[in-house]
């Protein structure tokens, strides 16, 4: 028996999900579609409120449209991140392909990875397309520095950990009926306290202590800065007032933040799935079947 | 002597059953975020498999059978290690399987009954038996050429551009085996291979696996619950009921190994439920009842080893039930009649 | 040959439909409400979604206010009254087709096509589940307002029920138009129809914003959707009392839309159940 080609089985798995993706042309054009509509949104809205929310949003160059799309595409990043794995599993279990796929000689965590890849190179897909239309609609980006890019990996890194710890909770807790506490309280933070439409200070004091959460919040306020160019240290989260009397930059104390993330998050999420797969191995509960 | 390839030892494998609080209550309804805090309180187990040992040889075709509830599911996905057994010793062509599961998997391949359903019904047949064929190690163009083979062998060759869904209910089956057959092991693990096949189907799929893969030399194991099927294919048979092995030997064996006397067999008319109450309380090992013509006519099977006295006791029974006997036969009862005495539990 | 449909009305009649869309309806709240963790988890979700938009909408309020003067409310209010009709038109035009693909999926369509109850039970019942469904959500959203404080108006009812009524005719024929692609175009992943619809009112109904803030080319496509004519409508009333019959640049529009789009809608429904009827395309596993 040969051995398994692990850049294969990737392969073959991007490609069908691609296949997949596309079987329904249609609605592959009306994601599209979507896309187009849910920019122009945002381009209108921000051009009638321009003036009002420069001062708003002074920490971020002052443009709404800048502000929100940016917010819009680190958010569908860190999403894939954070819900990709949990769903392979889902989606592997319920379509009652799990048992097949790990009767196959490859460890369960890199069947997850490579169910994982597909949707993220979809969504990447998506997001190029996003930022294509959002430039051609007015999207400003003044500068992309080697730093922008460390930020947002070390977000998605992050963002995977918690996706890995989230999927863990399907064999672990049994939570197979739909969503996880994990990705439902990340959930919850990142779309209302994070920063993601809107900057913190609207909100109660003590809900801006919940955004320091999820590692979104700081790739959205660091990607922000970085892109448009923002030179002023007005700090914008909590921890930033703290940071700054020890001389460390939003950008910095962000950066830091989500290292120590990227470098605890996955390392727990593995050893967490490993458990769950063994649990389910043990109980018998590894397909829908058994 | 051939080797061993399979050795199962001393296996035991048992469900727990958790505490579960009552529905109507918001925590039991929770239990998924504290399933972990309550679930050391078992209200008790399922005991699936009570110390199942035994060696299957390289190249040979071994019968699990049993009733339903038996274990034989358990016991396969032990051997394929997708079931971690509780305690006991598994090896496959002399890797642990417990502990190098990954290694195991190479040399085995677990065939389940209803693997069609995890098809994308978006990809074609050809498109879905790529993926699992790329799991298994095989260059693309290796895969395509594997999958062309197992398809002609299978009879799935014009259906290979088709959509899973478009399938009767035996070519989804078909399709199942399509798929556990592209990977080229030394083991197959077949969880009852022709449930679903029309009686066509299903003799091709058995002479496959008599014919082709026993000429290769790959090692089958194969669970059903047809006594018929299993004394057709397999050089040795295992009797599986509640997660023990109460037999194994090949057919012949497990022929004398139960001494069950003799078949007598009667066929009669207007057999009615007081007969066979009075039949059953004669001194008789196991007795079936067939009817056919809406009830009218029975097949009436005793297994006694005291068939003389047996027969003049019948007839004695049917005659003053003015019963009208059709035929009488008395001969060496078949595995199949041996076994179902073992099950129905008349037999030690 | 006799038609599932006649069948099913000489075996018992609409007595017998309501029976059969009671029992199905209390089948899925019992199955939804068996996990009532879930069931919070939901609520809790939806909650958030709203406070979420409501945030957004207090954020830009004071920038938005000065184009909606004319409707007399503040933009939160705009924004909810924008969200809670498109949550009622939408029940009008997507829950046939779920209901249809409910059964579908659950395999529930076999078990009724091949029982002499046929599927018109089945189908009230999973559209009043969607009903429901969305009362909730709508219940959620006005209190989730009010414990943010945006102020609401009460006092027009009768002319909010008024625009209601004949407001959403229009939406009724979507509705079926969008059930039929499930057979007729073999769309059994989501309706198109409904998902391009869903996707325009965004932009060109007036929901997050007044179609006047377009360019006056792109507001054309605004002039097709009844979206626009129905959230017009209904901040109108709410906040002016104005009844729909003294504005007929709104109501006739409404009106034409509706003789349009409803028998449409019925020749399209009626096709797509003869349709399935010979293909078999309502059974999963056939």
């Amino acid at each position: 028996m040969k051995g398994t080609n692990f850049l294969r089985v990737v392969y073959y798995f991007i490609k069908r999900d691609f296949k997949i993706w596309t079987y329904f042309k249609v609605n592959f054009l009306l994601e599209i579609i979507e896309i187009v509509v849910d920019v122009a949104t945002m381009a209108i809205i921000a051009f009638a409120t321009k003036d009002f929310l420069k001062q708003r949003l002074q920490a971020y160059g002052g443009d709404f449209f800048n502000y929100v799309i940016l917010g819009l595409v680190c958010n569908s990043i860190l999403s894939v991140a954070l819900t990709s794995p949990s769903t392979a599993i889902r989606d592997a279990y319920w379509n009652r392909r799990i048992e097949i796929l790990l009767s196959a000689p490859i460890s369960p965590p890199l069947i997850i990875t490579a169910l994982s890849i597909g949707p993220i190179i979809r969504a990447s897909m998506r997001i190029l397309v996003y930022l294509t239309i959002a430039l051609l609609v007015g999207l400003t980006i003044r500068s992309m520095t080697l730093l922008g890019l460390v930020i947002l990996i070390a977000g998605f890194i992050s963002s995977i950990g918690l996706g890995l710890i989230s999927s863990s909770m399907f064999y672990l807790l049994e939570a197979k009926g739909g969503g996880d506490p994990v990705e439902w309280i990340v959930n919850i933070i990142a779309r209302l306290f994070s920063g993601l439409y809107y900057p913190l200070d609207i909100l109660p004091e003590w809900c801006r202590w919940l955004s320091l959460l999820v590692p979104h919040t700081y790739v959205f306020d660091a990607e922000r800065r970085i892109l448009l160019g923002v030179t002023s240290n007005i700090p914008t989260l909590p921890l930033h007032l703290y940071s700054s009397s020890i001389g460390l930059t939003p950008i910095l104390t962000d950066l830091i933040i989500l290292t120590f993330y990227a470098v605890i998050t996955p390392p727990i999420g593995y050893y967490l799935l490993k458990r769950g797969f063994k649990k389910a191995l043990r109980d018998g509960r590894l397909s829908w079947w058994s | 002597m051939m080797r061993e390839v399979v050795v199962v030892k001393d296996v035991y494998k048992s469900y727990p059953k958790y505490k579960r609080f009552h529905p109507g209550t918001v925590l039991g309804q929770a239990h998924w975020f504290f399933a972990t805090l309550y679930r050391s309180k078992k209200e008790g187990i399922v005991e699936a498999l009570k110390g199942v040992s035994f060696t299957v040889r390289n190249g040979e075709i071994f019968a699990i059978i049993g009733p339903n509830g038996a274990g034989k599911t358990t016991l396969i996905k032990c051997i394929g290690a997708v079931l971690l057994p509780d305690r006991g010793y598994i090896e496959v062509d002399g890797i642990d399987v417990v502990r190098e599961p990954l290694k195991a998997k190479k040399k085995i391949n677990i065939i389940g009954a209803g693997y069609w359903a995890g098809f994308d019904w978006s990809l074609t047949l050809e498109e879905n038996l790529e993926l699992y064929a790329v799991l298994y190690g095989y260059s693309p163009k290796e895969a395509r050429k594997r999958i062309r083979e197992i398809l002609d062998i299978l009879k799935l060759r014009d259906k290979a551009k088709e959509n899973p869904t478009k399938l009767s209910s035996g070519e989804k089956q078909r399709l199942s085996l399509a798929r556990g057959f592209i990977a080229d092991v030394p083991v197959y693990l077949i969880d009852e291979p022709t449930i679903g096949l029309d009686p066509v189907g299903a003799r091709e799929v058995r002479d496959y696996i008599k014919r082709e893969l026993k000429r290769r030399g790959i090692t089958i194991i194969f669970t059903t619950h047809f006594m018929h099927e299993a004394e057709q294919l397999a050089d040795r048979i295992a009797i599986l009921k509640e997660g023990k092995i109460i037999a194994l030997g090949n057919p012949e064996e497990l022929k004398t190994k139960f001494d069950v006397g003799k078949l007598v067999e009667f066929k009669a008319y207007n057999i009615y439920e007081d007969i066979i109450k009075r039949i059953k309380a004669l001194e008789i090992t196991y007795l079936d009842v067939f009817y056919r013509n809406y009830g009218a006519e029975a097949i009436i099977k005793i297994l006694t080893k005291k068939p003389e006295e047996t027969l003049d006791n019948v007839i004695d029974i049917l005659l003053n039930s003015k019963s009208t006997i059709l035929s009488v036969d008395i001969r060496d009862p078949s595995l199949e009649d041996i076994y179902r005495a073992i099950i129905g539990g008349k037999v030690e | 040959m006799v038609k599932l449909s006649e069948y099913e009305l000489k075996r018992g009649g609409l007595k017998f439909v309501l029976l059969i869309a009671i029992e199905t309806l209390k089948a899925e709240l019992t199955k939804q409400f068996f996990l009532m963790a879930n069931f919070i988890i939901s609520l809790v979700d939806l909650i958030i979604g709203t406070l979420a938009y409501f945030y957004l909408a207090i954020f830009i309020g004071e920038a938005m206010n000065r184009y909606i003067t004319a409707y007399g409310m503040s933009y939160a209010e705009y924004l909810l009254i924008g969200i809670l009709g498109n949550i009622i038109g939408g029940f009008f035009i997507h829950s046939l087709y779920e209901a249809i693909s409910i059964g579908y999926w659950s395999s529930e369509t076999d078990l009724y096509i091949t029982s002499p109850i046929g599927l018109k039970g089945m189908l009230l019942g999973y559209v009043l589940l969607g009903l429901f469904w969305r009362c909730i959500t709508i219940f959620v959203l006005v209190v989730s307002a009010l414990m943010i404080g945006v102020p609401l108006h009460y006092q027009n009812l009768l002319q909010v029920l008024e625009v209601l009524l004949v407001g959403l005719l229009p939406f009724i024929g979507l509705g079926l138009i969008s059930a039929s692609t499930f057979t007729l175009i073999n769309s059994k992943s989501g309706s198109p129809i409904s998902w391009l619809i869903e996707i325009l009112q965004r932009i060109f109904s007036g929901y997050y914003f007044p179609i006047q803030l377009l360019p006056p080319y792109i507001r054309l496509i605004s002039l097709g959707l009844p979206h626009t004519y129905f959230f017009e409508a209904l901040r109108l009333s709410v906040a002016k009392g104005y009844w729909i019959h003294q504005t007929p640049h709104l109501l006739y529009p409404l009106i034409i839309q509706s003789i349009i789009l409803i028998p449409t809608g019925i020749i399209l429904f009626k096709y797509s159940i003869i349709k399935a009827e010979r293909t078999g395309d309502l059974s999963r596993w056939t």
